[in-house]
């Protein structure tokens, strides 16, 4: 009998890194595969697909990447491959990536992620900087422009058309409680986001599946909750009460920690022990690190979102806040809580400080008539003003705003406003509304045509709403959309000026060589209008345009897109004329803006 | 604990169900034994010559520098050497060389002795003079911990026993009830404590109602903790049953502590007159053919004792050897040594290769050391032999429970890191005090 020695203890759990690194890797997949299928039914099975395949190849060149370092450096290369879990890293790299991202950027990011984020570091277990954190930067950095060329064309649209925190930028960071149900529709609500429904990089599509790894992880014990739920918390107290100082309410909080990477990172990225603090104490700090500078490079910053840089600004600080939470866990308890609690608090009024005077909301940028002009030599086109006279002097006013139509009664004697009563106010709460308060209101009286009356600053379209009601007061209730009249004139299409539309199409097929087929995009009122137009390449006609996204007002520009107006369309070349729709002049050119591009196109202009 | 310290403690597979039923085996009576004279790192004088003959319960050797630990044999025959090998505590030392007449001629050790009517000094040196040392594996003598009991507000007997695998605390209570009744009174009475308790862990559910029944009417209470470990060690115990924390010993948080055999070995000093002359002993483990508990005399050869278990699994080649539990017990490589008096288990283990990866720094070590401290931290820094880091790192508070390799994902041996950070430390403190004396 052979007696071996081997120090003490001779007891070991059963729980394996390999066994942690598995289990991470079943969630991984599991939102693979979650993000795949909703591409899959959003795009189409192709796209599905190509998600999938980003992964495969990434998964591959890292470990092909690895293979060659350990063949080089003349390691056992089957051993150190299943030891160093670099599948995991290329994973997470692939699920915080953008669907459209060629698959040359990818492996690029990859080889260099490997290499320069990890092996050089001394492998797993040593590096500094999340890999996969480490691998998106330089996608995001320098592969900007490197979109893929194939399938993914009909998907970069909607995801160049704004991720939540994209178009929470356009708005300066706040949105104002009433405003925020109009806001969040873009998305479909809370519900829909939770579901994945909008457009993020690939692991950010469903929130569900996303939570549940969580859990998963949690209850394995194979991630620690210290940090996930003290970056949770914190990011959520942040901007909650960053929020209210704003006049926004609690969904303000709930839509930045479901909008953008930060479920995603708090579940497989800040999770990584390899690059955070040692201790529960330091990766509380790390946490709360992690959760302000998430919050100021979102608000002050031009980064898409702030989840990915703030965890590899958090990864250069590990080794210094493992230092200062060194110590006996029980004779130190005290100076180590009292350090905690102090660089937290900081940390949060810091960010407070950032929130509270570094953010303004504003209405996303669309040139809206601020001129001082006389009311009478304004262009009030675009706000559609009417004006219903209920006799003495009195008028029912109707005019678009920003985002609504706003309402008010005037009181017009002797050819001046007397008074200017708001009767109902649709556009952004806390922003437009400047523009009715009492005193800005006041100025109106005894206003004439030729008055010229400042915009509110600030609040320029509801200003420029009210001038528009007053102006087609003063004219007697006759209104002042010229296009409403339908005496728009229409010359051909060509020789229409439509760079107001910025109308753009691509191919969509072009199976049938005489038949195109093109996606368009075009400006409308509000929103950008889509449509498929099928050109008879040969003649140069169009055959059918369909509209497939109408983003304009209800009930006014979506007269423009009836299927008998539409029909109208039918044979339409270059030079034909096609009459504005009356009552939609915007959506009617937004379509015709349309019409004219993909006959440029086929025609290959 | 609190939201910024881990759970200082993890639940261990007991491994318990082995041996807890099984009956202990008594007919162990070795032809020769081996006392080992020394008592922590002191070494004992000799008090018998080559030759002399003794009887169970003859004072054979005594420690005698600032501690006083008189040893007593255990069989009756014929001193006939002094051998020097290696003691289960993995250092080298003589072993006083008994041959067993198989006779059993017992010597009355002690006097009768009440120890209710005795004054609290009698009752010390009797504590002192009987040999009693902490059976629960330090091996420490008993009265030292008695000298000054001030402002001692709870003595409590350590019947935790977390180590897996070991069940010989068990049996010996099961078996000895009446004595550990005595013997937690006398040692109530030597701390001067108002309250005294029995700790015990909760899931040893039988045990705890024959406690009960034995202890009501006294000032004794039951408590139970978790199944967790290391809850038998003091500091932990201290805590779950307190509440409070202290810097070197027990008695400043007013606790003393005793393990329930050190108090059954006195119960048995004073009802029968006789000294630590044999061992409860779990044999157990995954390599082992008949786990069960021994009754053996102090002295006994390993390998002995595993032979009458049955030996070792068929099919086995290559085995671990533990003295004591697999957590804290030292492997041997042999099975010469003897078991010394504050040995409670044997577990044997095969040598199975482990599947070790680097770190991943995953912190599982810093949440469960029960001594707070980052046996991680504690490993990089002794990589670089960086002292001063290590120092603020508190290394020598390391206790060796074998908490961090255990729960260590990675299969690495971070305890035996630690213990060679601590020997580092320590060869530097020597030296320092070396060139301070120059």
């Amino acid at each position: 009998m052979k007696f071996s020695y081997r120090p003490s203890p001779n007891f070991r759990s059963k729980r394996h890194t390999s066994r942690i690194m598995m289990d991470l890797t079943v969630c991984l997949v599991a939102v693979l595969l979650s993000s795949a299928v909703y591409y899959g039914i959003v795009y189409g099975a192709a796209v599905g697909i190509r998600a999938v395949l980003m992964a495969a190849v990434s998964v591959i060149s890292a470990v092909a990447t690895e293979a060659a370092y350990f063949k080089i450096r003349k390691y056992d290369v089957k051993k150190e491959l299943s030891h160093s879990y670099s599948w995991v890293t290329a994973l997470i790299l692939t699920l915080i990536t953008r669907i459209d991202v060629s698959y040359y950027a990818l492996i690029v990011a990859t080889v260099i992620c490997i290499v320069i984020g990890k092996l050089v570091f001394g492998g797993f277990g040593q590096n500094i900087f999340n890999p996969a954190a480490f691998g998106e930067a330089i996608i995001m950095n320098n592969f900007a422009a490197s979109k893929a060329q194939d399938i993914t064309a009909k998907v970069y649209d909607t995801l160049s058309g704004g991720t939540p925190m994209a178009a929470m930028n356009s708005y300066g960071w706040i949105i104002q409680k009433d405003a925020f149900g109009g806001f969040i529709e873009q998305f479909g609500g809370f519900g829909n986001m939770a579901m994945g429904g909008y457009p993020s990089v690939i692991g950010g599509s469903c929130a569900i599946v996303i939570l549940l790894c969580g859990a998963f992880l949690l209850w394995r014990k194979d991630i620690n909750y210290h940090l996930s739920c003290t970056y949770l918390a914190v990011l959520f107290i942040i901007s909650l009460i960053v929020g209210l100082y704003h006049g926004a309410g609690v969904q303000y909080a709930l839509f930045h920690v479901l909008g953008g990477g930060v479920l995603f990172g708090t579940v497989f990225m800040m999770t990584d022990p390899v690059t955070t603090p040692i201790t529960i104490p330091g990766r509380v700090i790390f946490a709360v690190g992690c959760a302000a500078l998430t919050m100021i490079l979102r608000w002050r910053s031009n980064l898409p979102d702030g989840v990915l840089f703030s965890i590899l600004l958090m990864n250069m600080l590990t080794p210094a806040i493992d230092r200062l939470s060194d110590g006996n866990q029980i004779k130190n308890r005290v100076q180590i809580r009292n350090k905690v609690l102090g660089v937290s608090a900081v940390i949060i009024l810091i960010t407070l400080l950032v929130g509270f005077f570094g953010i303004e909301a504003k209405q996303p940028q669309r040139t809206a008539s601020g001129s001082t002009a006389a009311l009478n030599a304004e262009d009030f086109s675009a706000n559609e003003a009417e004006c219903t006279d209920q006799g003495g002097g009195v008028f029912a006013c109707r005019a678009k705003g920003f985002e609504g139509v706003n309402e008010a009664t005037i009181t017009v004697k002797d050819g001046k406003i007397e008074s200017i009563v708001v009767t109902g106010f649709h556009d952004t709460a806390g922003v437009g509304d400047l523009a009715v308060a009492d005193a800005e209101l006041a100025r109106y009286a005894g206003a004439t045509l030729d008055s010229a009356i400042d915009a509110t600053s600030g609040a320029s379209f509801t200003s420029a709403s009210l001038r528009a009601m007053a102006a087609a007061a003063l004219n007697g209730g006759t209104g002042t959309a010229p296009a409403a009249s339908g005496t728009a004139p229409a010359a051909g299409l060509a020789a229409e000026d439509f760079s107001a539309n910025e109308a753009a199409c691509r191919i969509w097929t072009n199976t049938d060589p005489s038949e195109y087929v093109y996606k368009c995009t075009a400006k409308g009122f509000e929103g950008v209008n889509e449509a498929m137009v099928t050109v008879n390449k040969d003649e140069g006609k169009i055959v059918s345009i369909e509209v497939t996204a109408f983003n304009d007002t209800k009930d006014v520009g979506d007269k423009a897109v009836a299927e008998a107006e539409l029909a109208r369309y039918a044979g339409v070349t270059l030079n034909s004329e096609v009459d504005a729709t009356a009552g939609a002049t915007f959506t009617s050119a937004s379509v015709r803006a349309m019409a004219a591009a993909a006959l440029n196109a086929a025609a290959g202009n | 604990m609190s939201f910024l310290t881990g759970p200082m403690n993890h639940h261990l597979a007991g491994h318990k169900e082995v041996t807890k039923h099984a009956d202990v085996l008594k007919t162990i009576d070795p032809d020769v034994i081996w006392i080992p004279l020394v008592n922590g790192n002191a070494p004992c004088t000799p008090l018998v010559s080559v030759g002399d003959e003794v009887k169970v319960g003859t004072k054979i050797a005594e420690r005698n520098d600032h501690f006083y630990l008189p040893l007593f044999s255990p069989v009756s025959g014929k001193v006939t050497g002094i051998e020097k090998f290696m003691t289960s505590g993995m250092s080298q030392a003589e072993h006083l060389r008994i041959e067993n007449d198989h006779k059993h001629t017992e010597v009355r050790a002690f006097p009768e002795f009440d120890y209710e009517k005795a004054s609290w000094e009698e009752l010390l040196d009797f504590v002192k003079n009987a040999g009693m040392l902490g059976l629960g594996g330090a091996g420490f003598p008993t009265y030292v911990k008695y000298l000054k009991p001030e402002n001692v507000e709870l003595f409590i007997v350590n019947a935790v026993e977390c180590e897996p695998y070991l069940t010989a605390d068990y049996k010996n209570i099961e078996e000895n009830i009446d004595l550990l009744k005595t013997g937690t009174l006398a040692l109530l009475k030597l701390s001067k404590a108002q309250k005294g308790c029995v700790a015990i862990k909760e899931d040893k559910k039988e045990q705890i109602a024959a406690l009960k029944k034995t202890f009501a009417g006294t000032p004794i209470e039951i408590r139970t903790v978790p199944d967790l470990y290391p809850m038998g060690w003091e500091r932990t115990l201290v805590f779950q049953l307190t509440g409070r924390r202290y810097d070197k010993l027990p008695i400043e948080a007013g606790c003393i502590l005793n393990n329930a055999s050190t108090a059954i070995a006195l119960g048995n000093a004073i009802e029968n007159g006789r000294p630590i002359t044999h061992k409860y002993l779990t044999v157990s483990g995954e390599a082992v053919k008949n786990p069960q508990n021994v009754y053996v005399p102090v002295g006994t050869r390993a390998g002995e004792i595993i032979e009458a278990c049955g030996g070792y699994k068929d099919g086995l080649e290559d085995v671990l050897l533990i003295a004591g539990g697999p957590m804290m017990g030292r492997t041997i490589p042999n099975d010469k040594f003897v078991i010394a008096p504050q040995n409670n288990g044997l577990t044997v283990m095969p040598n199975e290769d482990k599947d070790e990866v680097k770190c991943l720094r995953c912190g599982r070590c810093t949440e469960t050391c029960p001594s707070g401290l980052q046996p991680v931290r504690i490993q990089m820094s002794a990589a670089i032999f960086d002292e001063e880091e290590l120092n603020k790192l508190y290394v020598m508070d390391c206790i060796e429970c074998g908490m961090c390799t255990y729960v260590c994902p990675s299969k690495i041996d971070v305890t035996e890191n630690v213990r060679r950070a601590k020997n580092f430390i320590r060869t530097r403190m020597a030296s320092r005090a070396k060139e301070a004396k120059k």
